[in-house]
């Protein structure tokens, strides 16, 4: 049982979940659940004022173990870089201080590009690309670092069909090369696409487990705190509420 | 990311220590055709003593640094002042510490000639006024402050370096100026100190005609408020008071705290003193707010003393002598006394 | 060829030697520094810094005369980049808060010089540089003091440049974003340090500032940015030297070295944004790139 915090008082408690290479965790619950807060917790950047986390059975985690994708709102759109250097940072831990990129990490880029299918984007300005593609781009970035664990924060939001097509294709075949991942997401498309397992959260955790087991009506009226929420094959509905 | 970016800056930097290493290499010495003689002077007063010792001796160029209503203390040489410096032969400076910038002037014009101090065979005064002065406790807390600076700093660092308006010492100033010219350009000798004993002559008429008119007024109602404390050899050399300073230091630009103005105002009133001088090259603003306190009249604008810096060409203080007659004379006006006729070389 | 002349021959005169080397070393310690100050949006920092050392560079001076002034600004710097850097982090206090302490200390510095006998020149001597009596010795301390500057941000630059882009992305990549913000406020007070002898306190952060604005203005391509900062602000240095030269020893007129190079340098920036601005115009609004607002 893990509780994470960022200042005194913890904002999430009753942590208990595992996810194993190869599969993907669906974090699902209402604004303010606590959802990023764990992503930021597994990734050492909160505190956590209680539990234990393992990485791959250690902790904390060797760099380069984890891959981040955090939500491109978050981005300055006039920074000045190229969609390839932001793909290359990916590549900054195994580099090491110093070192100029080798043609080997140019590889890596190259490929990583063409797994969320932007080769052709590669000298692009960051910020000129569309909210999609940037989503991809920091996919690709993550993707670069050969990570074991890939954390995605929310990566849907703002995605048209077919970026989200491309999403869950890249995110499947990482699966597929034994990466473990952990996304937060409000879509059920995604998690029904990619995960097996779901983690309803609402400040602290309210199931965890096979995702059909978990994704109950009334499971999901305590995590989001409404017995007006309604669900369908795609999506929450909650009253109010004009997420996905 | 590309791996050249990287290095450009370090090749920049390479490239530019060795471009600037050559042209420092290449410097020019501009020490001209052997006849020339190529003077700088820093401040208006030696400028123009040297100018009387040099008057139209053939050959030789004199380049005077502190411009009139310049601050001493304040000067940040320019590029055309570090060019001359540079070239030049000798360099004529007041000494005492005033001319603080100097060293690094020196150091960055490469100037590598003879200097003449001025405050060489000067006797130096640890304090702006004269001694004779105990009504005045302020003014003697200040000399206490200097005192101690001066204790552990070179002698001559810590005192007052406006040796020049006691006309005595503008003398020996000339002289020593005459010894280091001659020294430096034999061929003018002869030039120089003819125009030497002239201008001597008249810097003793000028001293005897301060004193005569000086000496008309009672030792006791020669009291004196300027500025800043920098009349000390002059108050000294003619028996006069000073009751003190508007500015509280030795430097030009500090201001008075309000206490010290109170404490000045009080001494005003106390000794009876009728003026506040005001000086050309300063601000005249806080001796007029005195002078309206205490209810006296300010002498500033055109009235003003020149003490640190003399005056622009054409004014009433363009010339060493000219600017001690005017002072003396505004001095005189303040105490009520007429001066006596100029001397007919000094007019 | 007349008029570029004293470009070179003004330079045959050892203190102007001094000076454009002096300038020069600090354009490319500046230039680099000054792309990271605009992309993290680090210009406020930046004066606080300059405001921090200010009594630094006083207390040393009072303590130690020439020299103490630079071991003084030197403590100060560090100190200064150290705490900065915390307060920021804590985020415990604003902006404000901010400005207060480091304007407080500017005035603690200004007090402490006012003690001297003969403080005018030598705040005049701080507050505005003395670019033309830069000394031997002063040359070296800057060239190290550069250097320093140099190597820190050289062996950091893909990092800050990371950090800069995705603060989270970067702290969950496993950099320690406040070593990465240490070692970069350590190099901002070190060009600080460096610039103040020459240029003075109160210009520098347009040394540090102007040339990353420039670059941004300029061009897109990230590892383009700092050879153009650099080069720009040593162009601008080249410029200003000369145009003060050529004002002081044939026009007669004395114009203060560090401030004209200053103004060539914000000439500079105002010629790149209008070119800026009519190519956008010309080409319409092709980058949705903003104009680079400089604080200052």
């Amino acid at each position: 049982m893990a509780s994470f915090a960022y200042g005194a008082d913890p904002t999430l408690t009753g942590i208990d979940f595992t996810v194993l290479p190869g599969q993907a965790v669906a974090l699902i619950g209402p604004n303010g659940s606590g959802k990023s807060t764990l992503l930021k917790g597994v990734l050492g950047l909160i505190t956590r004022t209680s539990g234990t986390i393992e990485v791959l059975g250690q902790w904390p985690a060797p760099a380069g173990y984890i891959g981040y994708v955090p939500q491109t709102d978050q981005l300055d759109p006039h920074f000045p870089i190229s969609l390839e250097q932001v793909v290359m940072m990916g590549r900054y831990r195994s580099l090491g201080w110093w070192r100029m990129p080798t043609k080997a990490d140019r590889r890596a880029v190259a490929e990583a590009l063409e797994t969320v299918s932007l080769g052709d984007r590669a000298k692009t300005r960051f910020g000129e690309l569309s909210g999609g593609q940037q989503q991809r781009g920091l996919l690709a970035r993550a993707v670069a670092s050969a990570p074991r664990l890939l954390l995605l924060d929310e990566p849907f939001n703002g995605l048209d069909q077919v970026n989200r097509d491309a999403l869950i294709e890249t995110v499947k075949r990482l699966k597929k090369q034994g990466v473990a991942v952990l996304v937060s997401t409000h879509d059920l498309d995604l998690a029904r696409a990619v995960c097996e397992c779901v983690l309803l959260l609402n400040g602290a955790q309210v199931a965890f487990g096979p995702r059909d087991a978990v994704l109950t009506l009334a499971n999901v009226q305590q995590a989001f705190g409404s017995v007006g929420v309604e669900m369908d094959e795609h999506t929450i509905v909650v009253p109010g509420h004009g997420g996905h | 990311m590309h791996t050249r970016h990287f290095a450009v800056p370090a090749l920049l930097a390479s490239a530019a220590l060795a471009l600037s290493g050559c042209s420092a290499e290449t410097t020019a010495n501009a020490d001209g055709a052997a006849s020339d003689l190529k003077i700088v002077a820093t401040t208006t007063q030696v400028a123009d003593f040297t100018r009387n010792v040099v008057g139209d001796a053939g050959g030789v160029d004199l380049t005077q640094l502190i411009q009139p209503n310049q601050s001493a203390h304040s000067y940040d040489p320019s590029a055309a002042d570090l060019t001359a410096l540079g070239a030049a032969d000798v360099l004529v400076i007041n000494g005492v510490g005033l001319e603080k910038w100097l060293d690094d002037a020196i150091a960055a014009s490469g100037f590598d000639g003879v200097t003449i101090d001025a405050d060489e065979g000067i006797t130096i005064s640890e304090v702006g006024a004269d001694e004779d002065q105990t009504n005045d406790q302020h003014a003697d807390e200040e000399a206490d402050a200097h005192a101690d600076v001066a204790a552990d700093e070179h002698a001559h660092e810590g005192g007052d370096p406006h040796i020049w308006t006691n006309v005595q010492n503008a003398k020996t100033i000339v002289a020593t100026i005459v010894d280091g010219l001659t020294s430096a350009d034999a061929g003018n000798a002869v030039t120089f100190e003819s125009n030497a004993t002239a201008y001597t002559a008249r810097l003793n008429d000028l001293d005897e005609w301060i004193r005569t008119n000086v000496d008309t007024v009672p030792e006791s109602e020669r009291l004196l408020v300027s500025n800043h404390d920098s009349l000390g050899y002059f108050t000294a050399a003619y028996h006069i008071d000073y009751v003190g300073s508007v500015i509280p230091s030795f430097d030009d630009n500090a201001e008075p705290s309000a206490a010290e103005i109170d404490s000045l105002v009080a001494a005003i009133t106390a000794t009876g003193v009728t003026s506040v001088f005001s000086e050309a090259s300063l601000s005249p603003k806080t001796a007029e707010t005195i002078a309206t306190e205490a209810g006296v009249t300010v002498y500033s604008g055109d009235d003003a003393l020149y003490v640190d810096s003399l005056g622009p060409n054409g004014s009433a203080g363009d010339t060493y002598i000219k600017a001690q007659l005017h002072n003396a004379t505004l001095m005189l006006d303040s105490w009520g006394v007429t001066p006596s006729a100029l001397p007919a070389d000094l007019q | 060829m007349g008029v570029f002349t004293p470009l070179i021959t003004a330079f045959d005169l050892p203190f102007m030697a001094r000076a454009l080397l002096v300038l020069v070393v600090l354009s490319l310690v500046a230039g680099l520094v000054g792309v990271l100050v605009n992309l993290r949006g680090l210009e406020f920092i930046s004066d606080g810094l300059t405001h921090a050392v200010f009594p630094g560079v006083a207390i040393g001076f009072v303590w130690g005369g020439r020299d103490g002034l630079f071991v003084g600004a030197m403590v100060a710097a560090l100190i200064a980049a150290v705490v900065l850097t915390v307060i920021v982090k804590r985020a415990v206090t604003s902006d404000a808060a901010i400005a207060i302490v480091f304007t407080a200390m500017f005035s603690v510095g200004i007090i402490v010089v006012s003690r001297e006998t003969d403080y005018v020149g030598q705040l005049d001597a701080l507050l505005f540089g003395r670019l033309l009596t830069v000394g031997p010795a002063e040359v070296n301390q800057t060239v190290v003091v550069c250097l320093i500057a140099l190597v820190m941000v050289g062996f950091t630059l893909k990092e800050q440049v990371f950090l800069a882009f995705d603060h989270e992305g970067a702290a969950a990549a496993g950099y320690r974003p406040l070593l990465l913000d240490i070692v970069l406020n350590v190099a901002i007070a070190l060009v600080v340090v460096a610039a103040s002898s020459a240029v003075g306190n109160l210009l520098v952060l347009a040394v540090l500032i102007v040339p990353g604005a420039v670059a941004r203005l300029v061009t897109n391509r990230l590892w383009l940015l700092f050879p153009v900062a650099s080069g720009f602000a040593a162009l601008a240095a080249w410029v200003g030297l000369t145009l003060g030269y050529e004002a002081s020893v044939n026009g007669g007129v004395d114009l203060p070295s560090g401030a004209t190079v200053v103004l060539v340098l914000v000439a500079g920036y105002v010629l790149a944004l209008v070119v800026r601005l009519a190519l956008e115009r010309i080409g319409g609004p092709r980058r949705p790139g903003r104009t680079v607002p400089v604080e200052h």
